[in-house]
This record gives C-alpha cells, sequence and structure tokens, in this order.
C-alpha cells in the first residue's frame, strides 16, 4: 500500500525525528536536527542549517504525520539558493564541481532525478 | 552573558546565537516561548554554577533532555535553557545488587542498549524510549507499558543526586517522592541509581471483543487474577484496524511467562504492529496523541466519550492511562476533554505531567505539597518558573 505523505504544515514538532537523526546523535544539539529544520521549513525561512545532510530517510519512516521531509527540505535548499544563503563548505564544492564535474554528470536527467533527495 | 558562562563551560558550551534560541524555544508541544540563552554543562560544578548565577539575578532555568514532552515543559520564558544531554555517562553497574547509577542526559534506550550486554534492562521503557531521557522520566515520574508490572519511575529509583533550586547537591532517598513528578520545578535530577532486573523473555495473549463492556470487564478480571500481567494495552476498533490487529476491540496482555499464547517472532511482530499505532492514525491525520489518567470507575464511558467525538484510542487499559488520538483540527474537543476528565475524577496527565499547557489542572492538594517543597528546595523560585503553577 503506498500512502500519501503530508506537507511539512502537518508537523507537531513532536521530535520523533530526532530520535533517529545521526547529526543530532553526534551533536546533541537541537539546532542541528532534522525537527529544528522541520520548524524552519514550516515558517518558509531560509537558513544555512538546510544543509546539514540529515536526511537519512529514517526520520520520515518514524515521523508520526507522516511528513514527506525530503521535499521540504529539498524546497527550503532551494529557498537558500534563490535568497543567496549559503555556506563557504558550499561555495568551496561548487567551485570544485564547475573545475572538476561531478559524478551525476554521465547520468540522464531521468537517471539524476532522484537525486537531490539522497 | 554568554562570556560569563563561557568562563567555566568553555568555548562553543553557551549560546545566544540565533539559531540556538530558536532551536531551545519550543517543544514537542507546540507552544513558544524564548529563550535568552542555551548553555550546554556536562559537570556538577558548571551546573552549580548556573543556578548560583540564576540565584542572583532572578532569572529562571529551564533544564532539558529532548525536548519532546507535549505539555511544554521545557518551553522557556524567558529564561536560560540547560541541556543535560552533556550528562551521558552510565556511571557503574552493579549485578549483584541490580542496580544501575546512570546520569540524567542518557536516553532509556541507550541505557537499555549499554545494560543488554550483561543481560539486564531497564523495565520501563516507552515506545519513546529513544528520545526519554532518565532525566526526564524521573522529573516526570513517567511510566510504560509495563508500569502495569512495574510500576512508575519512582518505583525504580534508588537514590537520586539533584541539584535543588538554590544549587545545593542533594544526594537523596528521603525526598525522593517531592522531587520525582515534580517536572523540573524542585530540583535538576544529574544521576540517578535505578533498579535493574534480568532480561527474561515477554510473551502475550491478544483477545478480541465485539462490545467495548467487555473489554473492560476482561481488563478487571485479568488484573486482579492470580496469574500476573507485566502489560495489558488496549485498541479500539479503529487504532486496532489501523495497526493491522483486527476491526475488534482488542486487549494485548503480556506476561513474563511462557503460558502466553503469542511467543519469540509472533510476540514481536505483535508488539512492533501496536509500537505503530501512532505512525499508522497519523497517516490518518490523527497527529496529537493526548494523555490521560482515569479511575477504574471511569474507564469504560471516558473511552465512550472518545468514540462519540471521532478518537481514537489506545490505552494502557489496566493501569487507567488512556490515550487518545486527535486531528490537528479538533483542538476544541480537545479542550472538551480537559473539562470531562475533570467531571469524572480523572486527570489530563497520566504520563507526560501538567507542564504549562496543563498546568490549570493541577489537583490542589498537590499544589499545596509542591508549593511548601518549593519554599525549602527553590524559594527564589528559579526553576521552570511557570511550569505547573505559578509561585509568586
Amino acid at each position: 500500500m503506498t500512502l500519501s505523505k503530508a506537507t511539512i504544515d502537518k508537523c507537531t514538532q513532536c521530535g520523533a525525528c530526532n530520535a533517529v537523526d545521526p547529526i543530532m546523535g553526534v551533536t546533541k544539539k537541537e539546532s542541528a536536527s532534522t525537527r529544528f529544520k522541520a520548524v524552519l521549513a514550516k515558517r518558509g525561512e531560509v537558513n544555512p542549517v538546510f544543509y546539514l545532510a540529515t536526511d537519512t530517510g529514517r526520520q520520515e519512516q518514524v515521523c508520526p504525520s507522516a511528513i514527506d521531509l525530503a521535499s521540504a527540505f529539498q524546497d527550503a535548499r532551494a529557498r537558500n539558493v534563490k535568497a543567496g544563503v549559503t555556506t563557504q563548505a558550499n561555495e568551496r564544492m561548487l567551485a570544485n564541481f564547475r573545475k572538476n564535474g561531478t559524478p551525476y554528470d554521465s547520468l540522464t536527467p531521468e537517471e539524476a532525478s532522484d537525486k537531490p533527495f539522497w | 552573558m554568554k562570556d560569563h558562562f563561557e568562563r567555566f563551560l568553555g568555548q562553543g558550551n553557551a549560546s545566544d546565537n540565533a539559531a540556538d534560541l530558536i532551536a531551545y524555544s519550543y517543544d514537542g508541544s507546540e507552544l513558544a516561548g524564548t529563550a535568552r540563552i542555551v548553555l550546554f554543562p556536562s559537570q556538577d560544578e558548571q551546573l552549580r554554577l548556573i543556578l548560583s548565577y540564576a540565584n542572583r539575578s532572578s532569572i529562571d532555568v529551564i533544564p532539558r533532555g529532548f525536548g519532546t514532552g507535549n505539555v511544554g515543559g521545557a518551553v522557556p520564558e524567558s529564561s536560560i535553557v540547560v541541556s543535560m544531554l552533556g550528562f551521558d555517562r552510565v556511571v557503574a553497574l552493579n549485578l549483584r545488587e541490580a542496580w544501575v547509577h546512570v546520569e540524567a542526559g542518557v536516553t532509556i534506550a541507550q541505557l537499555n542498549e549499554a545494560l543488554s550486554e550483561h543481560n539486564v534492562r531497564y523495565a520501563l521503557e516507552p515506545f519513546t524510549a529513544n528520545t526519554t531521557t532518565i532525566g526526564a522520566f524521573l522529573a516526570e515520574n513517567g511510566t510504560s507499558r509495563h508500569g502495569l508490572g512495574k510500576g512508575r519511575a519512582r518505583d525504580t529509583v534508588i537514590e537520586l543526586e539533584v541539584m535543588d533550586g538554590t544549587g545545593k547537591m542533594l544526594t537523596t532517598k528521603t525526598e525522593l517522592d517531592e522531587v520525582i513528578g515534580s517536572e523540573g520545578t524542585l530540583g535538576i535530577i544529574v544521576r540517578a541509581k535505578v533498579k535493574v532486573e534480568p532480561i527474561v523473555e515477554r510473551t502475550a495473549d491478544i483477545i478480541f471483543f465485539d462490545t467495548l463492556s467487555q473489554a473492560i470487564q476482561r481488563s478487571f478480571e485479568i488484573a486482579e487474577g492470580e496469574r500476573k500481567p507485566v502489560a495489558m494495552e488496549y485498541l479500539d476498533p479503529v487504532a486496532a484496524t489501523y495497526a493491522g490487529i483486527n476491526t475488534k476491540h482488542t486487549l494485548i496482555v503480556e506476561y513474563e511467562d511462557i503460558l502466553a499464547g503469542l511467543k519469540h517472532e509472533v510476540y514481536a511482530a505483535t508488539i512492533t504492529k501496536r509500537a505503530n499505532v501512532r505512525r499508522r492514525l497519523g497517516e490518518q491525520g490523527y497527529v496529537i496523541m493526548e494523555d490521560s489518567l482515569v479511575p477504574p470507575a471511569a474507564r469504560e464511558q471516558a473511552i465512550r466519550w472518545c468514540a462519540e467525538h471521532d478518537l481514537p484510542v489506545v490505552a494502557h487499559i489496566a493501569q487507567g492511562i488512556i490515550h487518545p488520538y486527535f486531528k490537528r483540527e479538533q483542538s476544541e474537543i480537545r479542550k472538551k476533554w480537559y473539562e470531562y476528565l475533570g467531571t469524572v475524577g480523572a486527570s489530563p496527565a497520566g504520563q507526560g505531567g501538567y507542564g504549562r499547557l496543563k498546568r490549570q489542572y493541577l489537583p490542589a492538594d498537590a499544589k499545596t505539597a509542591w508549593r511548601k517543597a518549593k519554599e525549602r528546595l527553590d524559594y527564589n523560585n528559579v526553576l521552570g518558573r511557570g511550569k505547573r503553577y505559578d509561585f509568586i
């Protein structure tokens, strides 16, 4: 059975996602957590925290509200880019991509279409 | 203020940056407040200095674990927020005397993972064990479905190390009853010596009923029988259906013997289905799990009230802990639920405390006892201001 996922506005901030968040597990800081990103995403904010790669898929599995976190955070990163919110690490990575290419360059657009969700 | 705290906490362990102030302004209740500064201590002396500052400056302190409570217990009101996750050590294990000495920031899941190497466990493991720290669990006097056989958090504690609101460290057996369940408003639990028990296999019986009355009646009979269960879960037909268990009123009765019908993988699969109820109901829009403690005579009536208001119910039924599930748009019905509970002698705080959200429902006798303890342990009222009931 395929269940439709809920949008970020359904987030109740319960924090179940934080229990399986690898960065929260290491840093023990709410400001680096999936829930924090969800709270900001719900408010439509831009913030560098969206670049933290915590979208393992486990958070979605345990979310009681079945929220499509990957899409919400992808939208948030797009807002970051539009607003010019970036990090030094991102800028270095982009410079390297421009100079050396990326592992996805050989993929067709269809093959590469789900990569932003990784 | 940040410079002052960094002097003894170390760089990076006191934060007033915008991200941290937002991140520590909320908890699982969706209430929001304001954090002045967020502190990350890991030593007793650091905690003492924080409380000393709070007493001098009259700024209140909100101790916090994972911040997943749903009554606003970790929501600051222009407060100093103290994350206790830095107190993360399992200090000692004594198998002969069956206790473990553990710091407040260790989650129950982490504790049991560490204990499993020694074939023992902390008996009360809620479904939220991954985000429930020992400190928060004791502060709420929490329980789990196994509370039927094992009691509440209070029953598992041998000794408590708690820093009271004045910054005095108490190693106490005598003040357990005051501090445990006081939701961090009398002292900050730093460490505890809690009971452990050998890991024995659990089994279960699952029983289906056509009517609620039959299920409730049977729950009393089983609880009062000679063969003592350690857990008894009730699922109403809606919850049981979404759990993929059945379409009827359902009791899952767990034992620590080998006589029950569901064993090994079948038992584990059934408990997994029960654990997944929250997610399954969330997928249907029932995203808010409420909490209540209902006396025996009112249990059937309370569950019937929920059914009449389209609220699926899961309950630790023999303990009287009833969890109706609400949709977001049912906030008015939620308020009616709190009011209804008052009319049947029930409490809206079964496992998770009163916090900010439910403080007006704290019983009068509990207020009186708490106030006396507050005058002794936190006379400047720096801990958990605004929680439970306003001291000033």
